[in-house]
């Protein structure tokens, strides 16, 4: 009983370091995205257009 | 339930945020000037505030499924017809009235209501950071999606593309369907109203009104929630400006955009998981404190790329991080029966200040040539907002609480 509780919360441990872990990873990817040389100057020609 | 509605409000706050890049191709497009492009924001901004109240009134009321329903098909409408429009009055009608329609009906305050009737108090506020982590992540990845669109597709067919995409937030509302409930009824006299908000008692959403603003606490938060309004419309619509003024790289404005956006996420989650452990107010006054402070230093400091950086990221992470505490004080201080209602009257105080600070802002720098005064006025702001949110109670005594007659 005592160790399928410990597996439980174990499983559980590991199931919310992947989802922190991919949601890290889909937020450097983002930012990475932003940083691409291309849209860097698309996007700061149409921001700066905003003025 | 979290899912569906984080899910909802990436989709809706995404495409919204995405606003700023398509003035450009859509100005040029028409021979439009920058004013006709930026009153049909305006509008949209204002009926967005102004339509809260009463969307929220329908949510409590009827389950926000419908309302999410009607503002799937009013955004899909709205971003089609924004596409398809060469008439400058028909594209205020669909990019400011639908659209501002459009997201009352699927942002933070219908989208609340569920999550505060849905959850319980001990997990409520950081619910409520999940689903305005979920909103900042759509603000952060639909600036660079939306740009590859219009670069790989045109315009046009970019938003056309993404009045689809908008769609999705209806079979989305099936996760967010609630239990039938009974329509509220009259306040029952022996109750002090306050009281029958938060037990359950039955009470009508005019009482709930009445009882809102009789509540000292309750306008003191309304008031606080202007200030930040003020200064996210400022920063987020001048900064670009003001960092040309200094010379800066175009590219530095991208860079700010990008490390708002990020630090964004981070902070509203942040927000929202101390709330359950520190008193939400405290939070509140430190955020706007530190945005006093982040603009304080800004402004004493020759921007650099450095600086710049600096700022966007701490600013970032002060960006949305009000929202969760000041939704779940609301839900703290008058309960959840009316609180899409309740917050869509605090989120309509939230747009009224992004008005001011972006018109007020343009004005003055017209009149004085430089930002000077209005960074001035949104540190003040951030300072007054810092203390005037110290002394709300979150959960009052029986003894404060106002009975109404």
């Amino acid at each position: 009983m005592d160790s399928a509780v410990v597996r439980m919360s174990g499983r559980l441990r590991l199931t919310r370091l992947l989802a922190w872990l991919a949601a890290g990873a889909l937020l450097l990817a983002v930012f990475l995205w932003y940083l691409s040389p291309h849209l860097v100057v698309e996007m700061a020609g149409r921001l700066w257009s905003c003025i | 339930m979290l899912i569906c509605g984080a899910l909802i409000v990436t989709l809706s706050m995404g495409i919204r945020h995405s606003f700023g890049l398509w003035l450009q191709p859509i100005t040029m497009a028409h021979g439009w000037t920058r004013e006709d492009y930026s009153v049909a924001m305006a509008v949209q901004n204002l009926v967005w505030g102004a339509a809260g109240p009463l969307v929220g009134w329908w949510a409590d009321r009827s389950g926000a499924f419908r309302v999410l329903w009607l503002g799937a098909l009013l955004y899909a409408l709205g971003l089609f017809g924004m596409a398809t429009t060469d008439q400058h009055l028909s594209f205020v009608l669909t990019c400011g009235v639908t659209i501002g329609l459009a997201q009352a009906c699927t942002t933070y305050a219908v989208i609340y209501g569920v999550v505060g009737r849905n959850i319980d108090a001990s997990q409520r506020s950081w619910a409520m950071g999940i689903t305005a982590a979920a909103g900042s992540f759509g603000q952060f990845l639909m600036v660079p999606l939306a740009s590859t669109l219009i670069h790989r597709m045109d315009w046009s067919p970019a938003l056309s593309s993404l009045s689809f995409a908008a769609l999705l937030i209806g079979p989305l509302a099936f996760g967010l369907r609630e239990a039938r409930r009974q329509a509220p009824a009259a306040a029952p006299a022996q109750h002090g109203k306050t009281a029958a908000l938060l037990d359950g008692t039955p009470v009508s959403a005019g009482a709930a009104l009445k009882e809102a603003f009789g509540h000292r606490d309750y306008l003191l938060l309304t008031a606080g929630y202007f200030v930040c309004g003020f200064q996210l419309a400022f920063i987020g619509v001048h900064l670009p400006s003001y960092l040309r003024d200094h010379q800066l790289d175009p590219q530095v404005a991208t860079t700010a955009l990008a490390l708002i956006g990020l630090f964004n996420v981070f902070g509203t989650y942040a927000a929202g998981t101390l709330g359950q452990r520190i008193r939400k107010t405290w939070i509140l006054s430190f955020i706007y404190a530190m945005r006093g402070l982040a603009m304080l230093a800004f402004v004493f400091t020759p921007p650099t790329p450095l600086s710049v950086g600096l700022f966007a990221a701490t600013m970032g992470a002060l960006w949305l991080s009000t929202v969760p505490p000041t939704n779940a004080v609301v839900a703290q201080m008058l309960g959840v029966k009316h609180l899409s209602m309740l917050g869509g009257i605090v989120f309509f105080s939230h747009q009224i200040g992004s008005f001011m600070g972006v018109w007020l802002a343009g004005r003055l720098y017209d009149a004085t040539g430089s930002y000077q005064v209005v960074w001035w006025i949104a540190i003040v702001l951030a300072f007054a907002a810092a203390l005037i949110n110290l002394p709300i109670r979150e959960q009052l005594q029986p003894a404060r609480r106002l009975v109404s007659a």
